[in-house]
Parts: C-alpha cells; sequence; structure tokens
C-alpha cells in the first residue's frame, strides 16, 4: 500500500516550517512521528492529500521536556519512548507516563510522538483523555502569532483538532500541582497492544484527604477524546469512599452519551467506563495520597 | 528460487533430543529433536520468498476489487488508467473469455453429479473477474500492469466503474430461504450444497430417549492470515510456450494443472510452479484463487514477468475465509447420560461461489460432529448458502474444528441437563481404547486413540478438584469463574472421490555417485520443516547423516506431481511414502553390496555410510563404492539389476475408501490425532473481558518423529485456536462491508495474550503406517475453541446466560450478558 | 515549487554507507529490499501493526513500513543481515536455531531485531518483559513460546550464565 505522490520537504527550523505553513496552509502537512498520518497516506485516506509533507524529524528544539512557570512543557516532537522514560514527567503527570508506557507497541512508542498523537485525534489515542484530564493545552505558532489551546478545546471530531492550518503545535503543557496530587491512565485492552477505551483521572487533595480539584477524561468511549466535567465534579470537595467512587461512576456513565460503533454499543461502553473510572481514580488517589510515589506499575495502569 | 535444504553439520552433534516422550518411537535420527536446516537462511535474512523474486523487467500488478458487497457493475471505464503514464496494461473481466476457459472448480474436478447425487454442488462459470455482477467486497473486477506498485496504486484512483447496489444477503440462514434476494440469477435459490449424511437409526434413538437437548450454535468466521500475503509473479517464455510461476501456495502441482486447463491462448501452454519459501499456510493458500489465473496471464500478455503481492487489506477481503457455521443441533439421551443419537441441520455460510475449498470443508463438518464418542445413530443436513462475503476456504483445522465445537458444547450442555459432571459424561460415552479401528457412523476408520486417559491426563494436570473448590469459593464472592474441557479430534490426511486430494504420496529417491542423497516429493512446505524430518527419515534408514540428504519440494519440474500440502498429510502419507522410498533404495544398495561382499542382502545393514556385515565389522563397503557400481560399473551388477539408484515411490494410504455409500458415508480421512484440553477462565460482568486463568492440553498425535517440531506445530496451532475463539472474526456491517480492513481490526494474539500453557503426550502410535506418525498440527486449533467456550459458559451460568455467539471477545460477552443481543 | 519529487539519501546500513535517489514517497522498507536489495525485512501487514519490517534506526526498534526513505537521510540502520559474523551466526540467531523459535521464518527478522533492540537495553529481561519487547511482531506459526525461550537462552549467554 502507498501513498499518492508529494512533495517532501525537510524542515530546517521552526521558523521555516511556519514559512511554509503560511504560504501553502491545508496543501501542506507537518510529518511528526508518522505513526498515524503515514498509515492514512498509504490507505489513501487523507483527503484533500496534501501536496507537501515537512518533515519535522530533524528539529530536536521540538524534543524533551522543562518546567516553566507551573507547567511542565513537553515538547511536540518528543517520542512516546523519551515521554515514557522522563522522570519529571512521571512526578508530575504520572497518568502521563502511564499512557506513553502503553500507547501502541515498542516501535509505535520509538517512532510515534506526542503532539503527533493528539493532532491525529484518533478514538482509542491515549494523549488526549491524559491532557484533558489533567487540564493542560497545547502550544500553538504561527507567522501570526502564538496561543495556548486548551486540551477541552483541543479536538473538533474524530481526527479533527481546531488547530488552524497554518499552525504548528510546538509543546504540550501540563500543569503543575502544587501539593499531594496524582493522575493515572487506564485501559481496556482487547488484546494486548489495542484498547477499547481509557479513563484519564487527575486529582489534588488536601491535608485531610479531601478531593480539592479533578479532571476526568476518556478515549474510545465517545467519538473522539473527551473530558467529562460531571463525573469530576462528583469528586470535588469530598473526601475518597466507596460511595463516593460509585456516584461519580454513575455521573461517568450517564454523561457518555450513545457512542454505539462497530465495535461495540454505547450500553457496553458506559461498563468499561465505569470499571475503568474505579481503576483510574483508586490509583490517581493513591499516588496523590502519597507525594512523590512512582506509578503503580511498569506498564500502564492497566 | 527453488527450496532445496540440505541439514548443515553443525546440526548433526546436536542430534540428542533433550524432551523423549516416553513411549515414542526413537532411532538413530527418527523421534529425536534434530535441529532445522531451514533455519539457517530464514536467520540470516536471505531466504527467498515470492516477494523477492527479482526478474529483468519486472512489472507489477494491482488489482482493483469490487467496492460493494452485491451490485450490478453498470460501467468499467478504463481509459484514464490506461493513459496513465507507466501502466503498461490493463484487463477486465470482459476481456478474459478470449484467453482462458471458465475456472476448473477446486476441490472438486468435476462439476458431474457425484453419486447418488449427494452432494448436489452448485458451481458457477467463472474467469478470474467479475464482468457484470459483484457479489462480494473484494471481488476481483480489473488488473492494471504497471511499471512500479506505487504507480499502480495511483492507477487505481482513475478507475472510472458505475454500479447498482442490490441487496446483499449476508445470513445464510435466511439466504436459504425463498425471498432471499439471489446472487446467481440461474439457480433456483442460494443453496450451493444440499448433503445429508446419516447412519444408524435416528429416529428410534430420540423415541427411546430420556432426555433431548436442543441447541442453535453458530461458529463465528475467522481464518489462517498468514503474515506473509500472497504473492504471485509470472513469467512467460514465448519461445518454448512455457510458463513460469512463482507462487505462494501450498498446491504447486494443482495450481499449474488448473493453470493449463484454464488458459486457452496461448494453446497448450506449459505450466511450472515453484513455491519457494512460503510464510506459513493453515489454508489459506490452499485454493485456485483469481489472482492465480490473471496474473501469470498478464505476464503472458504482456511479454514481460509480471508480480503480485497482496496487501493486508486485500487479504482480509480476497483471501478465504472460514468457520462460520449454523448449527440447529439436538441430542437424545438416557437419564444415566448415555448418548443416543445426534441429528443436526447445518447453514454454513459458504460467501461466493468461488474454488477455494470450503466445499469440501463444510461437508467434513457433517462428517465427525460424533465427535470421539460413540455415537452410531445420526443424521445430517448440510445447506451450503451462498451469500456476499469473501468465499469460504480451507483454514487449518477444515470443517473438523466446527464439528468438533459444536459436539463439545452439546456434551457440556447434556451434562446440565442430566445433572452429571462434564468429564463424567464424557467418559461415560467415549470410544474406549480396545475398540480401535473404530468405525465411525459416517465411515472412517478411527485409527487409535485413548480418550478417557488423555482426559483425565488434562484433568489431573489441571487440578480439576482444586479447580471446582476454587471455583466454589469464587462464586461466593460473586466472581464469575468456569471451567471448560474438551476432547477434539482432528481426522487428518483426507481423500475424496473427484477431488484434487488423492490418498497418494509420491517421492522419488536418488543417490548419486558419490553417495550423496536427494529426496524429491510432490508436498509443500510452509513452515513445517519437511526438509528436516524428510532426512532423518532417510538418514534413519540408509545410514547417512541427516547432512548427506538434500530434499526438493514445491518446484513442479523437479518433482514428482503430488497433491500438495493440507490436512496434515505429509505427516501421515508423506512420512510414509519416504520411509518406504528409502528402503527400497536401501534394498538395492544391499543387493549390490551383497553381490560385491559375496553374502546374503538380509545380512547386511546400512551404517556410517557404509554397508555392513551384520555382527562383522570387517566386511564393509562404502555407500560411494556401491554408487559408482550402480553407475558406472554396471557389469559389476547382478542380471537384471537396473542401473542407477534413483525410483519413486507412490504411497497409497491404506485406511481410506474413495467412494460414498448409499447413506452418504465415506471413510475420507484416514488418521485421528486428538487432544484433550482444559481451561480455567475468570469473566468480568462489568466489561465482558475474559481472562485464561489455565490452559492444559494433552495431544495425542501418534509417534512423534522430531518432538520438538511437533511441539512447535502444537503450540502454534493452540495459539491459532485460542485467537480464534477470544479474538478474532471477520464481520460485516448491513451493507455486507467488512469491517476488518488490516490486523488493527483483525486481532490475532500477540505474546502478551497467550496464556502459559501446560502441556503433556500421550502417544497411540497410528497401526497403518510404517512410523505410526499422525498428524501434528491441526489440533490444537481445535481443541480450544470448544474447550474455552465450554469454559465461559461455565463461569456464566450462575446468572443464567447461555453462551450462543463466538467469538469470546469483551463486546460479545458482554452483550451475551446483558441480554440486549449479540451487540453490534 | 517547495520541496523535492526525487532526492538521493545516503544512510548507513549496518556499517556502510549506501545511498540511492528514490521518489520521495518511497517507504524505507521498499528503499532497504528494492534499492539496496535487503530483503530480509518482509512486509506483512502495511499498516505497522505486523512488526515484520521492523529495523534498527538509530538503535531504536521502527517499523520501516511506517516511514519513508528520506528520513532516514545521514542516520544509521540495522537490518537482520548484520546480524552475522559472516556464517556464523550470532547468539540471538543461534538461540532461535537452538530453540526451534521459527516455522516459516517470514517473521523472524524483524522478531530478531525487536530481540535485538530489548537485549542492548535491558540485558537481564524477565520473560514478561520479552513478551513485552515482541507485542509488536505478530508471528502466525510458532504461538510465541519457543521466541521467548530463545530470548531468554540468548540474553543468559550473553550474561555469561
Amino acid at each position: 500500500m502507498y501513498p499518492p505522490r508529494f512533495r517532501y520537504l525537510r524542515a530546517e527550523s521552526t521558523e521555516h516550517v511556519l514559512d511554509v505553513l503560511a504560504e501553502l496552509g491545508a496543501d501542506a502537512r507537518v510529518l511528526a512521528g508518522g505513526a498515524s498520518l503515514i498509515p492514512q497516506l498509504k490507505y489513501r485516506s487523507v483527503s484533500p492529500s496534501p501536496s507537501v509533507l515537512v518533515d519535522l524529524g530533524w528539529l530536536d528544539d521540538l524534543r524533551g521536556t522543562s518546567r516553566v512557570d507551573g507547567q511542565l512543557r513537553v515538547g511536540a516532537m518528543t517520542r512516546h519512548v523519551e515521554a515514557g522514560a522522563d522522570d519529571v514527567l512521571a512526578e508530575v503527570a504520572p497518568g502521563a507516563r502511564d499512557a506513553a508506557r502503553s500507547i501502541g507497541d515498542p516501535q509505535v512508542r520509538n517512532m510515534g510522538t506526542i503532539g503527533g498523537g493528539l493532532a491525529a485525534v484518533e478514538a482509542t489515542g491515549d494523549w488526549g483523555p491524559v491532557l484533558v484530564a489533567a487540564g493542560g493545552s497545547v502550544h500553538a505558532v504561527s507567522r501570526d502569532g502564538e496561543r495556548d489551546v486548551l486540551a477541552n478545546d483541543l479536538f473538533a471530531g474524530p481526527l479533527l483538532t481546531t488547530l488552524r492550518p497554518d499552525e504548528l503545535m510546538t509543546e504540550v503543557r501540563f500543569p503543575v500541582m502544587a501539593g499531594r496530587s496524582g493522575s493515572a491512565h487506564a485501559k481496556l485492552m482487547i488484546r494486548a497492544v489495542t484498547a477499547l477505551g481509557s479513563c484519564s483521572i487527575a486529582l489534588a487533595i488536601d491535608a485531610a484527604d479531601r478531593i480539592t480539584w479533578a479532571g476526568v477524561g476518556v478515549g474510545g468511549l465517545t467519538p473522539y477524546p473527551m473530558s467529562v466535567p460531571e463525573a469530576a465534579a462528583v469528586l470535588v470537595g469530598q473526601p475518597m469512599s466507596p460511595e463516593l467512587a460509585t456516584e461519580a461512576k454513575s455521573a461517568l456513565s450517564a454523561a457518555l452519551g450513545s457512542h454505539t460503533d462497530v465495535k461495540t454499543s454505547a450500553a457496553h461502553r458506559r461498563g468499561i467506563a465505569g470499571s475503568l473510572f474505579v481503576e483510574a481514580l483508586d490509583a490517581a488517589y493513591a499516588r496523590a495520597a502519597v507525594a512523590g510515589v512512582a506509578p503503580i506499575t511498569e506498564e500502564g495502569a492497566s | 528460487m527453488n527450496q532445496i535444504v540440505t541439514t548443515t553439520t553443525d546440526d548433526v552433534a546436536s542430534t540428542q533430543a533433550p524432551d523423549e516422550v516416553h513411549g515414542n518411537l526413537t532411532g538413530r535420527y527418527v523421534g529425536r529433536s534434530v535441529k532445522r536446516s531451514e533455519d539457517r537462511d530464514l536467520l540470516m535474512g536471505r531466504a527467498t520468498f515470492v516477494g523477492d523474486v527479482k526478474l529483468p523487467g519486472l512489472l507489477h500488478a494491482v488489482i482493483y476489487r469490487s467496492p460493494h458487497a452485491h451490485a450490478r457493475l453498470l460501467k468499467l471505464d478504463l481509459t484514464r488508467v490506461q493513459a496513465l503514464p507507466g501502466v503498461v496494461m490493463v484487463l477486465a473481466g470482459s476481456d478474459l473469455p478470449q484467453y482462458v476457459r471458465r475456472m476448473e472448480p477446486f476441490p472438486f474436478q468435476s462439476r458431474d453429479p457425484f453419486l447418488g447425487g449427494n452432494p448436489r454442488i452448485k458451481f458457477f462459470d467463472r474467469h478470474g473477474l467479475a464482468i457484470d455482477r459483484v457479489r462480494y467486497v473484494g471481488e476481483p473486477v480489473a488488473v492494471i500492469v504497471a511499471e512500479s506498485r506505487y504507480i499502480g496504486e495511483d492507477a487505481l484512483d482513475l478507475v472510472d466503474a458505475e454500479y447498482e447496489v442490490l441487496p446483499p444477503v449476508l445470513d445464510a440462514e435466511a439466504g436459504a430461504g425463498p425471498d432471499a434476494p439471489k446472487l446467481y440469477d440461474s439457480w433456483e435459490d442460494n443453496v450451493s450444497i444440499n448433503f445429508h449424511v446419516s447412519g444408524g437409526d435416528v429416529e428410534r434413538a430420540f423415541a427411546d430417549a430420556d432426555v433431548v437437548v436442543s441447541e442453535v450454535l453458530q461458529h463465528h468466521r475467522f481464518s489462517g492470515t498468514p503474515i506473509e500475503p500472497r504473492g504471485i509473479v509470472g513469467s512467460y517464455d514465448r519461445n518454448a510456450n512455457f510458463l513460469t510461476v512463482w507462487d505462494s501456495t501450498q498446491i504447486s502441482h494443482v495450481v499449474a494443472a488448473l493453470l493449463e486447463d484454464s488458459i486457452l491462448v496461448p494453446e497448450s501452454i506449459k505450466v511450472r510452479v515453484i513455491a519457494p519459501k512460503v510464510g506459513g499456510g493453515f489454508g489459506q493458500k490452499w485454493g485456485f484463487y483469481p489472482e492465480e489465473l490473471v496474473v501469470p496471464l498478464a505476464s503472458v500478455l504482456c511479454g514481460r514477468p509480471v508480480k503480485w503481492i497482496e496487501t493486508r487489506r486485500e487479504h482480509m477481503v480476497a483471501t478465504n475465509h472460514a468457520r462460520e457455521q449454523k448449527h440447529h443441533i439436538e441430542m437424545a439421551l438416557k437419564s444415566d447420560g448415555t448418548i443416543l443419537g445426534v441429528r443436526d441441520k447445518i447453514y454454513a455460510d459458504m460467501g461466493d461461489a468461488y474454488p477455494v475449498g470450503g466445499f469440501a470443508s463444510v461437508i467434513t463438518t457433517t462428517m465427525f460432529v460424533p465427535g470421539a464418542y460413540r455415537i452410531q445413530n445420526y443424521d445430517c443436513h448440510l445447506f451450503g448458502v451462498v451469500t456476499n462475503k469473501t468465499p469460504y476456504g480451507a483454514h487449518r483445522g477444515f470443517g473438523k474444528s466446527e464439528a468438533a465445537y459444536v459436539i463439545e458444547r452439546m456434551v457440556d450442555i447434556a451434562a446440565t441437563a442430566v445433572g452429571m459432571d462434564p468429564a463424567e459424561l464424557r467418559q461415560k460415552n467415549f470410544i474406549q481404547p480396545d475398540e480401535f479401528p473404530y468405525r465411525c457412523v459416517t465411515g472412517s476408520r478411527y485409527d487409535s486413540g485413548d480418550y478417557p486417559r488423555a482426559l483425565d491426563m488434562a484433568l489431573s494436570a489441571a487440578d480439576y478438584l482444586g479447580a471446582r473448590a476454587m471455583q466454589e469459593a469464587a462464586r461466593t464472592e460473586g466472581r464469575l469463574v468456569g471451567i471448560g474441557m474438551a476432547l477434539a479430534i482432528e481426522p487428518s490426511s483426507s481423500t475424496r472421490m473427484g477431488s484434487y486430494n488423492s490418498g497418494y504420496y509420491t517421492v522419488r529417491i536418488k543417490m548419486d555417485p558419490n553417495g550423496r542423497v536427494f529426496v524429491a516429493t510432490g508436498g509443500n512446505d510452509e513452515g513445517q520443516g519437511h526438509a528436516t524430518t524428510i532426512s532423518q527419515l532417510v538418514a534413519e534408514e540408509l545410514g547417512v547423516t541427516p547432512a548427506a540428504v538434500s530434499v526438493l519440494e514445491g518446484d513442479t519440474m523437479g518433482t514428482p506431481y503430488g497433491s500438495g500440502s493440507y490436512s496434515s498429510r505429509f505427516s501421515i502419507v508423506g512420512t510414509s511414502s519416504v520411509t518406504m522410498a528409502a528402503r527400497e533404495l536401501s534394498a538395492k544398495l544391499r543387493r549390490i553390496a551383497a553381490n560385491l561382499l559375496e553374502v546374503d542382502p538380509d545380512d547386511l545393514e546400512l551404517e556410517g555410510g557404509e554397508v555392513r556385515v551384520r555382527g562383522d565389522v570387517s566386511a564393509t563397503v562404502s555407500l560411494q563404492r556401491v554408487a559408482r557400481i550402480a553407475y558406472h560399473r554396471i557389469h559389476d551388477l547382478v542380471e537384471d539389476e537396473e542401473p542407477g539408484l534413483e525410483l519413486s515411490y507412490h504411497y497409497r494410504d491404506p485406511n481410506v475408501d474413495f467412494s460414498a455409500d448409499e447413506r452418504g458415508r465415506v471413510a475420507m480421512f484416514s488418521s485421528f490425532p486428538y487432544a484433550a484440553d482444559v481451561a480455567v477462565v475468570e469473566v468480568d460482568p462489568e466489561t465482558g473481558k475474559v481472562v485464561i486463568l489455565k490452559y492444559v492440553s494433552v495431544h495425542d498425535c501418534g509417534n512423534m518423529l522430531n518432538p520438538r517440531i511437533v511441539e512447535g506445530q502444537h503450540v502454534g496451532a493452540l495459539a491459532h485456536g485460542i485467537g480464534g475463539v477470544m479474538l478474532e472474526e471477520f464481520a460485516f456491517d448491513a451493507q455486507g462491508q467488512p469491517l476488518n480492513g488490516n490486523f488493527r481490526d483483525y486481532l490475532i494474539p500477540t505474546a502478551l495474550d497467550m496464556p502459559e500453557l501446560t502441556l503433556d503426550h500421550l502417544i497411540s502410535p497410528n497401526p497403518f503406517t510404517p512410523g505410526g506418525y499422525k498428524g501434528a498440527g491441526e489440533t490444537g486449533t481445535v481443541s480450544p475453541v470448544p474447550c474455552l467456550a465450554n469454559a465461559v459458559r461455565d463461569a456464566l451460568m450462575p446468572i443464567g446466560v447461555e453462551l450462543t455467539r463466538l467469538p469470546l471477545s469483551p463486546a460479545r460477552i458482554w452483550h451475551q450478558i446483558h441480554s440486549d443481543g449479540a451487540g453490534p | 515549487m517547495i520541496g523535492d519529487e526525487r532526492v538521493n539519501v545516503t544512510v548507513e546500513v549496518n556499517g556502510q554507507q549506501r545511498s540511492g535517489e528514490v521518489d520521495v514517497r518511497m517507504l524505507l522498507i521498499d528503499f532497504l529490499r528494492e534499492e539496496l536489495s535487503l530483503t530480509g525485512a518482509h512486509i506483512g501487514c502495511d499498516s505497522t501493526n505486523c512488526g515484520a519490517c521492523t529495523v534498527l534506526l538509530d538503535g531504536r526498534s521502527i517499523k520501516s513500513c511506517t516511514m519513508f526513505a528520506p528520513q532516514v537521510q545521514g542516520r544509521q540502520i540495522r537490518t537482520v543481515e548484520g546480524l552475522a559474523d559472516g556464517e556464523t551466526l550470532n547468539p540471538l540467531q543461534q538461540a532461535f536455531h537452538d530453540n526451534n523459535a521459527l516455522q516459516c521464518g517470514y517473521c523472524t527478522p524483524g522478531m530478531l531485531m525487536s530481540a535485538t533492540h530489548l537485549l542492548e537495553q535491558n540485558p537481564e529481561p524477565s520473560p514478561q518483559e520479552i513478551r513485552q519487547a515482541i507485542s509488536g511482531n505478530l508471528c502466525r506459526c510458532t504461538g510465541y513460546a519457543f521466541i521467548v525461550d530463545a530470548i531468554e537462552a540468548a540474553a543468559a549467554e550473553a550474561r555469561g550464565a
């Protein structure tokens, strides 16, 4: 299976990319790790098919993490394998590490990037729910300026972001929470490597073990990654208890809507959501309760 | 590029197997885990698969396929395709009748009615590409030949076709009815196979029954999906009117014959088919596919070699599927658990009527529903129904898997009905060891086995009583833990009247003037390790090392005619033919040496590259010297001894009959390996996810020629069976669009999905063959399907849910638990 | 016009500089197989799922069906052809042979490269870590058990255990 013809441009710098995008708009597509875009091109399912691919693989300044202004900034070209090995990311957003270590398979983690993963907006993508739950954002730049787009505002639909064709996602930003916080990402695997759905939770607790802040994101359970504020709202202000988890889980299921497709029904998705929610909540809470503790499992919380 | 394999010297030192199984037939080389001679090239990345064949001027074919499940093709305009630079030729369905006859049927050689009109099979004339009607998504419609695969795929975007979409038939039972849309206007209905088989007095059995259990059991569609997709290269020599075809096939000789049959112009073309390294077959490469006709034809018409390599997306729709059947089955029992009789009505979803072997597969199911049990009252009616799906073809387990699924499910269902433990009900009804050879109700003669002992071994390895206690405890906590078992027979080495499966196996063996041995067979290898095991058998008989033996398979020019690889027949007729050929050669060597040494040939033995007088180390002559006499000093031969050391052996399967009797019964399979499996599972009712906690398989395939290879075959087969029942399904939407386009949607197990396996062996040698071997590579595909389904059924019992649908995927299980249908 | 339709790709493959002028849409797997005649890596799925095309790029396992040839300009690639020393199998290949870890052999080159990557990262992997490491490589013949054994044996051999 082979892609239609295109022209190839090796990106020399971010500025170079912005110039090209400003000139070509939707006629150009940036190529990050290629884990999503290249199969789509090979299936000839990208419409319109880009006439130029701008290869970002050479832009080392878009790779790596840094802590700036209460945020952890992850370069958009950071590969999943690098994110999964990043100690700072693991500390700030353990759920992100769960995700990074469970995306696809080893080769995909060696190839794919966080920015590419987010921009692909695949239903069962992992970075979407993680970033939504964390209340994070992406940083987008263009010739016309730069802006932060909240994760919750990034996804416009399946395979679709709200970024403009002339914008380049350069960073993914996780808020660094003060005090006791934790997050976790749980997945239901149909088979190893293939998830049916995921649930990500980030939360903070006070000294009295009350939940002071929570974010909930889901993947695969809705047509594209979404935040579920209804479930988060149930948690906030409460101490953790089985009853609270059950109540929040019901709120999550109720908020999910009726996403039925060839994989499974909405009713089944609600069942899965409940199970994943409890798993992620327990792990996130446990992490928050023990400051600086490492994630519960080596290879994701599933 | 031919597949000549020689055992290398470094392997000879390591022939002592660490894993000998008690009771196995062992010799110098047989019964030992000799390391595979095939490995080296594969490990170094220099083996030649079809995709690696490069020829000067090579062109690349791509195939335009139907995007609809059922439609009239109103217009096919290839003008823009032809105009694309780099496109060399296009072929549409309407072009073909001038070059090819209708494709011959497969595996049956005849369209004529079978004896007594049973089975009644309908065929439809095909020329390889659809002409005015398409009947499944993926049906080949046009061939585009281009300078590169990239250009070819560009050209696909330029095909201008118009269709009138017709209502699809997507369910076999509904499709059999008079009101269903018809796929073939000339047929009175969609039933392509109508077959009835019976034995004993089934009416009486049901009249006498204390208990009758009945169920509708559906087996889902899945298949073998080898990692190497299909591939073909055709190259035509105009001067010699000779077509060479490299084909990733299990049946080189049959494809060659069918191609010669089919090609009309040029007249009397000669065809050589070479199967080089083949990256897995599993039945998917056993058939005569449209591409196997049109790609070689394109090379003839272009006068340049043409290559076609299937994409995975094509594979999912264009390579045969298997297994989809619905059984309305009833079992009659005494209240003490004695099974009196079985009645079954099968609707097999044949997909479209293409010649890839499904016909034979579903008929096989009817033969083996009685399974491992003393069931002599049996009646089965099969309706094979054409639908707008990918054709039903062969797949490892070939119809027997479907039979094992329903009988093993029914035994559990019956055990519940009469209040017995499923193990106990099995033990009560098993064919007993002293009843072999056992004539089953449908005519085959089961060769040997010990079912009670195998099941006992499996139950004991699984700590059955402990598992039941654990289950009891788990149930009190509200957990859904289940225990399943199955004893699955896997009839092997099929043969049948009027088909290409002819029940014999030819081996040509030659010792050259230097004492080196060359073996060529009519078989094919797709990873089974034939070259290694053939060299073991030959070395055993001739007293040479395996390294002295080279093996050729898969090339029709260099090998004797044979029907290839299917039905585990290498293990039965293949090994037998090799052994008998080697014994004939051994006898000749001893006759020549006897003349030289002036002793009786019966006093001679072959050992260490020499012919020796038994018990007299001084009286020896080297094989090379004997060979020189046979070839170069024929005046030293006794009168009537033919020169040379080359002979053919045609081994006929002694345990089959060819013709069906008046009740449809025929002894079509000759050897009956089996496995007793036990599984423990837990089901999460909230997600529908099934976790396999324990899996035990006790396998009996007779003697094991190379125990390590046998073990590898069995573990690999279990992965197919476990994947098939847990994950894999070819599904279609309401319009007949396939939902599985690649390995992202069609989920085969990864290394993380295989449970830890506890394996054991039992050895009941095949009494009909010289080596006592049975098929070793298919049983594992069969046994996990009923075993795990029974385990899940057992798990769901406390919540009153009867398992009716496969696979055991989270979606299917959840929807059966929550009783709002079987899911999307 | 922005961008190129054809480019010259120079890359170090198994320690040797190799180059070729190709259409920019040529996949890395085709560059290796067709341009450089390194046919060890195979195409099994076209969609980044089966891993038969796995090679090491700058030391990391990747799927060469999901990368364009120009993306590897100036980088280092290792393929299955680079494992053996002449006719001597390397310890991992030898362990595959000793443990009957292959049947049809079509997935084997990719499997070997994933295992090579694993053992370079983790000389003492547990069976579960081995299964993780090859979870992007589908095998339809073996059921994986002997592959896991082989990788474990190769690791033990390398440690002198």
